[in-house]
Parts: structure tokens; sequence; C-alpha cells
């Protein structure tokens, strides 16, 4: 008989929590973390959506073509796209910060410079960088996008086994004064984020809440 | 006479020779271009960004009891906006510039040569005042940010969406946002 009341008040104390539990998280679920401090209507969730298009050009390199050909930097110009890419991979494969310097537009130069002092991260940290991560490895060329004056270089280092490497990155140009050099111009713009190249996907939706 | 002929001729020769060199050069190019890459045409990526936001309505709130100096903590936004527009009644400068966020004063400062700050304190101390009735209408929550829709009666009514972030557990009024496309947008569906 003890027993049995002992079970029973067990399951009544195992069913108030339960009620307890489902409704703090029905109360968390339709609670705002901010509410007006002055008499107001209850909240109506609603939505909108926003939809920007991007419209660019791919071209991608023949077979022979995409293997990155380092030069010296006599030999380097920034004369185009092509190669100012090249000397910007020459510049880091060769542990060359201030021809590395050189390949930067301007206005970028100066918000990455900023950027990188803020970090920490100095000529020392970068040159280690390169001579782990780049010197010695293999350059690939993987696409070429041209998106409204901008030149995207996508661009894949190998492992130190010679594999291609897990990730593409995207090198980014733009043209002044006859030359390409490298820009952060888009480095907040939703295409580069999502590089639409790389898997072939036409959109791309995000849900904020 | 017939040296002038001579001459015309041999400019035209040589005008013809660089034009073909040029054109030449050129084709070369893109031919090399068109070698080296497949030209896989036009794309288009579209991005789609799906907003949800609570929005509430509030009930007939007229706003009478203003501060007579700066209030340091967080009562919320809507307290929020009453220490700004207790602010701009007090004609003090130092407390009113006090409710915006950072970001925004950090925007004024670069442009103290238009004396950005001054300007606009002098823009809303000619929207508010001690005749003006002020009447909160909107509470929205959209993400991390609160906009609060304030009318402003005057001789005519003028409609205000104020945007509110949190900055070090104080809620301070973003410019930058309410600069934006997305302010913009979020405006326009709580006006429909």
């Amino acid at each position: 008989m003890k027993h049995k009341m002992a079970v029973s008040k067990k399951l009544i104390l195992l069913f108030c929590s339960l009620i307890t539990v489902y409704s703090s998280a029905a109360l968390t679920a339709d609670a705002l973390w901010v509410i007006p401090t002055f008499a107001a209507t209850e909240p109506e969730k609603k939505m909108f959506k926003v939809e920007t298009n991007f419209n660019y050009h791919l071209s991608i390199p023949r077979k022979g073509h995409n293997k990155v050909n380092l030069v010296l930097r006599k030999y380097a110009s920034l004369d185009s796209a092509d190669a100012s890419f090249i000397s910007r991979m020459s510049a880091i494969s060769s542990v060359n910060y201030l021809w590395w310097l050189d390949t930067w537009h301007p206005d970028s130069k100066k918000l990455a410079l900023n950027y990188y002092q803020e970090k920490g991260l100095d000529q020392k940290y970068w040159e280690d960088t390169w001579k782990q991560k780049f010197v010695g490895r293999k350059i690939k060329l993987k696409q070429k996008v041209d998106y409204e004056g901008y030149i995207i270089m996508v661009y894949n280092v190998s492992e130190p086994s010679g594999k291609e490497g897990f990730f593409d990155f995207p090198l980014v140009l733009k043209k002044e004064n006859n030359k390409w050099m490298v820009s952060l111009d888009l480095r907040k713009s939703p295409l580069l984020l999502y590089s639409p190249w790389v898997e072939g996907i036409d959109s791309e939706k995000v849900i904020y809440e | 006479m017939n040296n002038s002929v001579y001459f015309a001729k041999r400019q035209n020769k040589k005008f013809i020779i660089i034009t073909t060199l040029i054109i030449l050069i050129w084709a070369s190019i893109a031919q090399s271009n068109a070698r080296k890459y497949t030209d896989e045409g036009e794309k288009s990526f579209t991005f789609i960004q799906q907003f949800i936001f609570h929005h509430q309505k509030y009930e007939e709130v007229m706003l009478t009891d203003f501060l007579t100096e700066p209030y340091d903590g967080n009562n919320g936004p809507d307290r929020q906006l009453v220490d700004f527009l207790s602010s701009i009644l007090a004609d003090d400068f130092e407390w009113w510039l006090s409710n915006w966020s950072v970001e925004t004063k950090k925007d004024w400062t670069a442009k103290i040569s238009i004396n950005k700050a001054q300007r606009s304190f002098n823009y809303w101390k000619a929207r508010f005042n001690n005749k003006t009735e002020a009447q909160l209408v909107d509470f929205v929550v959209l993400g991390p940010r609160v906009l609060i829709g304030v009318e402003l009666k005057n001789s005519s009514m003028e409609y205000y969406l104020i945007a509110f972030s949190l900055e070090n557990s104080r809620w301070r009024i973003d410019q930058p946002f309410m600069d934006s496309v997305l302010y913009k947008t979020i405006k326009q569906q709580i006006l429909k």
C-alpha cells in the first residue's frame, strides 16, 4: 500500500513537472526579448522579403591554362587582371612583402593595414603564413568572374601533398589608372560571400528573426 | 602639287599600316583570352533575405512626462525615446548626443566640417518643442533592433520611425541603420 502511494506520488510529481516544462517552453516561444513599457497590443508576427539580384559573367580557364606560372618581379605587371593575379600570387609565393603591398589598391591597402594592425598581423605574421601555406604549393586558377567593373579571380592552393586544397579563394581586382589592383570593395557583398560560381547556385535564401 | 599628293599618299599608307597593326594586336589579345578561357556567359544570382519581425501598436499613448536630466540606465527603448525627446526640450546638446550610437557619432565626427551633429540637433529642435504633442504608435522588434514609431503633432503631423539598438546595455539611436535600404523597406511595411 505504502509502495503504491509512493509510486502515485512520483507520477503526480512527474506529471506536474512535465506541465511546468511544457508551459515554460510555450511561454519562451511566444515571449519577445524586449517589450514596450507603455500599453500596447499583443505582438503580431510579420514577414517581408528583400531580393537583390547580381549579374556576372563567368569564364573558366581551359585545360592547360589553369596552372598559375609564377614570375619574377621584373617580369610582373598590373596591366591586366590576369597579370595582376599572377603578380599577387608570385609576391606571396616568393615571400616578398613589399611587392605584395604594391599589388593593393591604395584605398583597400589602407583599410587592410589598419585592420591587420588592430589584429596584430604584422609583416612577420604574413611572411610566416605564406611560408607555411603558399611556398612550394601548386596554385590553380579555377574561375574568372566579371562583375560591374571588378574581376574576381577564383583560385585554389594545393595541400603539401599536391592534392587540391579544400577551399577556393577569391581575389577581387579593380582597375584604376590602367592598373588592376587588389580591392576589398566587395568584402561585404553577398555575391562574394556566397560565391555562387563555386557550387553553381543561382539563389540563396537567408531568414533573419 | 605632285609632292603634296605623294606625301598625302604616304600619310594614308602609314595610317592604314598603324590601324592594321592595332587591329592585329587587339585580335591577338582577344584570341589569346579566348584560347585561355571558356566563356560560360552571363549568370545571375539572387540573394533573398526574409525578415521576420514582431509588430505591436501602442494604445493611444501620449507622452507627457519628460525628464529634466539624463537617465543613465536601461528602462527599455521607448523610455529611451522619452529621454531623447526630453534632451531636446532641455535644449541640451550633450545630453541629446548621448542618445546616439557610437557608429552614428563616429560618422558625425567625420562630417565635422559640415557640422552634421549640430545640424541634426537643430533639425530635431525644429520638430519638437513644449507645444508638440508626441504620440507613440509602433513598437517593432527586428532581430537585435527595436524600431519605435512616434507621431509629432505641430501644425501638421509627422511620423518618425526611430531605430534603437543595444550598446553596452543602453539603448542608442542607430542612424547608419536608418540610412539603409532595409530600414526603408521595413518602414514601408509598417506604414502599409
